[in-house]
């Protein structure tokens, strides 16, 4: 009997610690941002760590499944969403600190391959050699939604619905590409610029502005280290970091 | 609330329980009745299964079966159609994680029928193949019917792998897990389709308990 319930104790004392050990990572910045800043923000996080020794760990996910787990009080400090409505959405329910949303650049839609040339515009995709056309789920990630704006402005949406097969968020989207199961993907220039193969940018007027917001969780305790963040992005360097990818300020 | 990735869930999970039924009680029978080197081995690999993560299988599986691969290929040249995007991607990946599964508990229902019970049937001049089968086999039928219930619910219920093979097209592959994700990803209502799926998941495993007594009883 004490054998069991010394065993019971230490297991019981592993699984503490192992708890404590984790806890001691909360001096790290938990920046949640769209799938779509991956590289970008990657590059950003390490120039600031660089810069300030603050940690930052990156929470990539659909922006509008951010947005939910944020209205749960998922433990963030930072949302970088895809689309400013997201943020502006969490700012009128208290979620975002109250003006503390700073908009940085413009997201650009582009139509991406892999191992063969990019079709020269959205047209081109009525072509039946594209069997599967992968984007970004539009009910929940900006660029999937801008993809179907794109789609539906020339008319082509209805008859290709059925070609499109949707990623839970536009990294995976890239995914279905990269592993061959997809001829082309609609996805965020950030992604295509560093994603090898061949890219094609789509008009902007196709679809409503994808606006690139940042906003500080109104939950966090780390208001400060928070603002200093997003004080870096807007900053000339966090610029310059950020124009490889295609953020750049809308003019 | 759109019922549609409600019934393909359905189907997908019953084409693959009854995959899951033929080829996990033919591993079943090969692992329980023959006795090779590495037995144990095979049991282990068509076991992972069971506890790898999903989004692990899911690539092993997009991988597989993908456009290029020479499953995906072979299929293609066969019907001219896809694995991956389709129902039947659907089907593989409610397949491969319900096999295990049916494997587990068909392997044990066998091994747990008394020997003696075959070998009388034996002595009365049974071959071996009419003792297992009139025999030994209806002997752990209940054991096995449990975790063909079991290979259902799972199959209901896989999400890891489908996301990563289906495609999530409305109409099409957006299997009921999916369709769940995304309604609570556009904080969209979900509540009806995930009170129906918890009680499914219920009844299964109430029938899986009912059975568990029925065949504790037959092996007294």
């Amino acid at each position: 009997m004490i054998r069991r319930r010394t065993v019971v104790a230490l297991l019981l004392g592993i699984s503490l610690s192992l708890v404590a050990c984790g806890t001691s990572e909360s001096k790290k910045l938990q920046v949640a941002a769209a799938s779509s800043l991956a590289g970008a923000f990657e590059a950003l996080g390490k120039a600031y760590t660089a810069k300030t020794g603050t940690e930052v760990s990156l929470i990539l996910s659909s922006s509008g499944k951010l947005q939910q787990q944020i209205r749960e009080g998922a433990p963030y400090d930072v949302f970088a969403s895809a689309n400013l409505s997201y943020l502006n959405d969490l700012e009128t329910s208290g979620d975002i600190a109250a003006s503390s949303v700073r908009i940085y650049a413009e997201g650009r839609l582009a139509l991406w391959t892999k191992g063969v040339e990019a079709p020269a515009d959205l047209a081109a995709l009525a072509d039946k050699k594209f069997e599967h056309i992968a984007i970004a789920n539009p009910e929940h990630a900006p660029y999937g939604t801008a993809a179907r704006e794109a789609l539906r402005s020339i008319g082509l949406w209805d008859s290709l619905e059925s070609r499109v097969v949707r990623g839970s968020n536009v990294r995976q989207a890239m995914q279905y590409v990269e592993s061959g199961n997809a001829e082309v993907a609609l996805i965020a220039h950030s992604l295509a610029l560093h994603g090898g193969g061949s890219f094609t940018l789509v008009p902007s007027a196709m679809h409503k502005p994808l606006q690139q917001g940042i906003g500080i969780v109104a939950k966090t305790k780390k208001t400060a280290e928070a603002q200093a963040f997003l004080d870096f992005l807007v900053s000339e360097e966090g610029a310059k970091i950020l124009l490889p990818y295609g953020l750049s300020a809308p003019n | 609330m759109n019922w549609d990735p409600l019934w393909l869930s359905y189907k997908v999970a019953t084409i693959a329980t009854i995959l899951s039924f033929i080829i996990g009680v033919g591993i079943a029978t090969l692992l329980s009745q023959t006795r090779f080197r590495g037995r144990e081995l095979v049991d282990a690999l068509v076991t992972v299964p069971m506890v790898m993560p999903p989004t692990v299988l899911g690539y092993y599986v997009l991988t597989a079966v993908g456009k290029n691969s020479w499953l995906g290929q072979t299929y293609e040249s066969l019907t001219g159609g896809h694995i991956a995007f389709s129902v039947v991607g659907c089907v593989i990946a409610a397949f491969v994680g319900s096999v295990p599964l049916v494997i587990k508990s068909a392997r044990s229902a066998l091994e747990r029928v008394d020997p003696t019970v075959v070998q009388a049937a034996r002595t009365l001049g049974a071959s071996p193949l009419r003792a297992y089968l009139t025999v030994q086999l209806p002997l752990a039928a209940p054991g096995i019917a449990a975790g063909v219930m079991l290979a259902f619910a799972r199959a209901l219920g896989d999400f890891g792998v489908t996301v990563m093979v289906a495609g999530s097209i409305p109409g099409q592959t957006q299997t009921a897990a999916l369709y769940v994700y995304e309604q609570v990803a556009k904080q969209a209502p979900a509540g009806a389709m995930v009170a129906v799926l918890t009680a499914t998941a219920i009844f299964v495993l109430y029938v899986v308990n009912s059975l568990g007594r029925r065949s504790d009883m037959r092996y007294g």
